[in-house]
This record gives structure tokens, sequence and C-alpha cells, in this order.
């Protein structure tokens, strides 16, 4: 199995398989591709902020998003991994990296349970404005893993760590 | 890869006429464009990306009687356009062929 940001793009987790979340252990029942997400946005004169969980980029209850964004357009943007929290990631703010058409979709794979952990919150920036408006469109494209939360510790488990601690 | 798709249009009018119009969510690149120009004067022929409600002129080409210009993707635009392409002219008729990718 290649890990996080390898260039090849495979499920990461396996049935019977465990992740720890926020402090609690979901065990991999089952994976699955998962259907494609589009966003588009035209007309961009000014930077603007998306919930992309409010966009529909979220995993039903029990559902753990695994994901690459790709982006495409004359725009800059800041992306933001919310509900993560913990000491990893500064306290209790949130995780940010920016990230533009060149960035290597490799560069940009997320983990969202439910629409609880790790959901995306973005500012567009279009690169031409005020000159010229900008573009941008995005596509999430990945695997579902069905989780079951456990009580039991596991021997081993592995997750990235934006969300892997404690909240 | 992206989903492609070839066009041909005829212009019968001078001024802007639509050559696609992009479905949501997709953007298009524009991957070969051919224009014979059918007037018996040379057309002024620019293309234009739209944007939502933005046309942003991205081409201008000069097209003798009777001349067909044949432009291939490394000499088109490289900017996808997100809402609509459109052409420009003072001569018609135009005939239009043109193939683009949706992402």
């Amino acid at each position: 199995m290649d890990w996080f940001y390898s260039e090849k793009f495979e499920p990461r987790f396996k049935p019977r398989e465990y992740v720890q979340i926020a402090g609690e252990f979901y065990e991999i029942v089952e994976t699955r591709p998962m259907f494609r997400w589009d966003f588009k946005i035209t007309n961009l004169t000014s930077p603007v902020e998306y919930s992309l969980k409010d966009q529909g980029l979220k995993g039903v209850e029990n559902e753990l998003l695994n994901y690459r964004l790709k982006i495409y357009g004359p725009v800059k943007i800041l992306i933001r991994i919310e509900g993560s929290g913990g000491p990893l990631v500064g306290g209790y703010g949130a995780y940010e990296k920016t990230a533009d058409e060149t960035t290597p979709s490799e560069h940009l794979e997320f983990l969202t349970l439910a629409d609880r952990y790790g959901w995306l919150y973005i500012k567009i920036t279009p690169l031409t404005a005020p000159q010229m408006p900008g573009w941008c469109r995005l596509i999430a494209y990945g695997y579902v893993y069905i989780v079951r939360k456990t009580e039991k510790t596991p021997a081993t488990y592995t997750a990235p760590a934006y969300i892997w601690s404690k909240r | 890869m992206g989903i492609r798709l070839s066009l041909s249009i005829n212009i019968t009018t001078t001024g802007t006429s639509t050559l696609f119009i992009v479905p949501d969510p997709y953007i298009a690149f524009l991957k070969r464009l051919s224009i014979s120009n059918g007037a018996t004067t040379s057309a002024t022929v620019q293309i234009i990306h739209i944007n939502g409600t933005f046309a942003k002129p991205v081409l201008t080409l000069k097209i003798a009687s009777g001349q067909t210009i044949v432009l291939k993707e490394e000499e088109l635009p490289t900017e996808a356009f997100p809402t609509a392409i459109a052409l420009s002219t003072d001569q018609q008729p135009l005939y239009v062929d043109l193939s683009v990718e949706l992402v």
C-alpha cells in the first residue's frame, strides 16, 4: 500500500484495519470508490469563502472519505481543514495550506469523517482580478471507507496526523 | 483525460456568435480550431472566452478571402473557458470547426 501523498492513489485502509480519529477508534468495514464531487464558480472579482461541507463534500454517518482535490483556474486557494483540532495541528485552530492549479493532486489528499471531522473550508482568491474576473473548478475523487466505532483498543492503527489527535 | 467533443458551425452573421456553451460543472479547453472565410474580403476574427458574464478576447486572427486557418492545441490559448466560447467577425460567412475537451 502506498501511503499519503504518493503519486499512485490506492485505498489506504482495508477491512479489519483500524483508524483513530479524534481520540476514537474505528474499524474499517468496507472500502468503495467515492462518487466524484464537482464544484465550479465563475465571474470571481474578489476573494470568496466556502465550506465544502455545505457544497456536498462530506460523508454520511459512518463514512470516512479519502479524497484528492484537483484545482483548475487562475486562482489561489487557501484550504483549511476544519473539525481537526488537537495539539498536533496547533491547538483548536485549524490546519491550513495554500494551493493552486500547479499543486499536484497527491499533495491535496484529505480524510473527512461524516460531516464532523476533517471537512474543508476554502478561500478562493482570483489571481487576475480586478482587471479580469477569475474562475475556479474543483474536483474531488477517491474512496469511501465504511467504518464502525469500536470500544476495543487495537494493537496497531493508522491515520494521518491532522485528524489523529483527541479534541 | 476529459470528455472530448467536436462540432461544426456556419456563421452567417457579423458580430458576436456563441460557438459552444459549457455545461455545468465542467470547464472546457479548446483543442483544435479551424476557420474558413467564405466572404469576398478578408475577415478579422476574434475568439472570446466567456467567464460568467465577463467576455475576454483571447485571440485575434486575420483570415483572407477563401483562406482556411487551422490552429492546433499548442497554438491556441492555454486557459480553459468556464462558461462559453464565442467568436466575433466583421465578415460572413465563416465555417468553423472546433474540438474541445471538458474536464
